[in-house]
């Protein structure tokens, strides 16, 4: 079985009010088969906020692609996305 | 402030309500000025809002006039003549006591009739002396209060208790007189004994839990405990914000790195900068806050770390709220109060950098400046929970 892929959850202030508190039930609302394939974490802050460009808060990175604007069901495609090209 | 005088005077009071009184009829008030801290405990006649209201009113009596340097008897004897003179049938009256430290150690305390005051040396109880002067309420009404002075030493404890302390207990078998000052005397001896650092907020805590538990669990009266510390000052780091020029990252993880104390992060990017420049990962415990904040992290060599100006403004809030030093909510904005208020010093390190997302106007939430939080809660601290605070902006 190959490596488990990384699920980072920006808890910073930013992506916290704008909707990011939502995403940290995550490992609830994930089908038990990704579940299995992934690793979610948290982290204080992505640095994604503080860039200049116009990419809205909350942002969640999966393996090395930072989803902006992340809702439950955008994560979750993404992961099952990545997932595929693995 | 205290640090110039000998030691740290913590002080802590605690309360419980009468059962099915939703306020005290006693009330506990403290002031700093400069090295000098004033606290009176009243305990207002009856319960509920018109005792406290009562109890408030002598309590600020008694701070304005000490802050004034109005001599203590003349002090006392217009409170009591404001509030005694209506003495009722039944003989219940309000009651206070007078406590006025400073950092040198000099100690002057004045009671009208609550339980004498306590004081703990070195393993065993010091009674200081005290003098007893009448006060002349109206015609042939006289009332007795008690003076004394004495200076503390290092380790001294010094407890004030309402007689809702003493008297708990009364009537069950156990202890059919009551707790009695004797009993709480013998309780904090054996407490100090067992662990001589206790912090000033957890002995008393501990009284009024014991004093609760007398009275099996549904207070009789209103029970008031103000307990002080007289110690070597604990200190707590608290860094939040990062640096506004980026060259000044390495001297803020320098600060962490080698402060002498406990440490506290408030803020993301100012926990990733300080994990960078040391080399110490941060890892973000992802759970469900019940204050609804953001989730805290762990960090090697780090107390706690939260997140910024969210926590630090419920923390505010919390604070401006709180009637006594004793924090139970369970959420990570009672946490740091919690922490925070173990210490004695507290120094703020600000880091005054800003993200400008966070002043969208299309945010959900008004997020507050970090420098005017900080400083807002600086002020709290220092005034309403006696701290020593410093702030140095980076």
């Amino acid at each position: 079985m190959g490596k488990k892929l990384t699920v980072k959850i920006c808890t910073g202030t930013l992506c916290y009010v704008m909707g990011g508190a939502d995403l940290q039930l995550l490992d609830e609302q994930l089908p038990a088969e990704l579940l299995a394939q992934v690793d979610i974490m948290g982290s204080p802050c992505l640095d994604c906020c503080n860039r200049d460009d116009s990419a809205q808060a909350p942002f969640v990175r999966v393996g090395d692609r930072i989803v902006s604007g992340a809702t439950l069901s955008k994560v979750i495609e993404v992961i099952k996305e990545e997932l595929q090209k693995q | 402030m205290s640090e110039r005088g000998r030691f740290f005077i913590e002080i802590a009071s605690i309360q419980r309500s009468e059962r099915g009184q939703k306020v005290s009829g006693d009330v506990c008030l403290q002031r700093r000025m400069g090295d000098r801290i004033v606290a009176v405990l009243s305990d207002g006649e009856g319960s509920g809002v018109r005792a406290n209201v009562t109890a408030g009113v002598i309590g600020s009596m008694a701070i304005n006039y000490a802050m004034q340097d109005v001599a203590a008897a003349h002090a006392a004897s217009a409170i009591i003549r404001t509030f005694v003179s209506a003495r009722n049938v039944r003989g219940g009256h309000a009651t206070f006591s007078i406590l006025d430290m400073r950092a040198n150690g000099r100690v002057r305390v004045v009671e009208f009739e609550n339980p004498r005051y306590i004081v703990l040396r070195g393993g065993a109880e010091y009674i200081p002396e005290r003098e007893a002067l009448e006060v002349e309420v109206t015609g042939d009404l006289r009332q007795t209060i008690y003076v004394s002075e004495f200076t503390a030493l290092p380790e001294d404890r010094l407890i004030l208790l309402s007689d809702g302390v003493t008297l708990s207990g009364r009537l069950t078998r156990r202890m059919p007189e009551g707790w009695q000052r004797e009993g709480v005397v013998t309780f904090c001896l054996e407490a100090t004994m067992r662990e001589p650092t206790l912090s000033a907020q957890e002995l008393g805590r501990r009284v009024i839990d014991r004093a609760e538990m007398n009275d099996l669990f549904s207070p009789k009266n209103d029970m008031s405990c103000v307990s002080v510390y007289f110690r070597r000052p604990r200190r707590i780091l608290v860094c939040t914000g990062p640096p506004f020029k980026a060259e000044n990252d390495a001297s803020l993880a320098d600060m962490v790195a080698h402060y002498e104390g406990s440490k506290l992060i408030c803020g993301g990017t100012t926990a990733q900068i300080i994990s960078r420049e040391l080399g110490r990962p941060v890892s973000v415990v992802l759970r469900r806050d019940p204050a609804g904040l953001p989730p805290t992290s762990t960090m090697d060599g780090v107390d706690l770390v939260t997140e910024g100006v969210l926590t630090l403004s419920k923390v505010k809030s919390l604070l401006s709220r709180a009637t006594a030093t004793e924090i139970s909510e369970r959420g990570t904005d009672g946490e740091v109060a919690r922490l925070l208020l173990s210490h004695d010093v507290i120094d703020f390190v600000v880091g005054t950098r800003i993200n400008p997302m966070h002043q969208d106007p299309t945010l959900p939430v008004e997020l507050e400046l970090r420098r005017n939080l900080v400083r807002d809660l600086g002020v709290l601290l220092e005034t309403k929970f006696m701290k020593h605070v410093t702030i140095r902006y980076i």
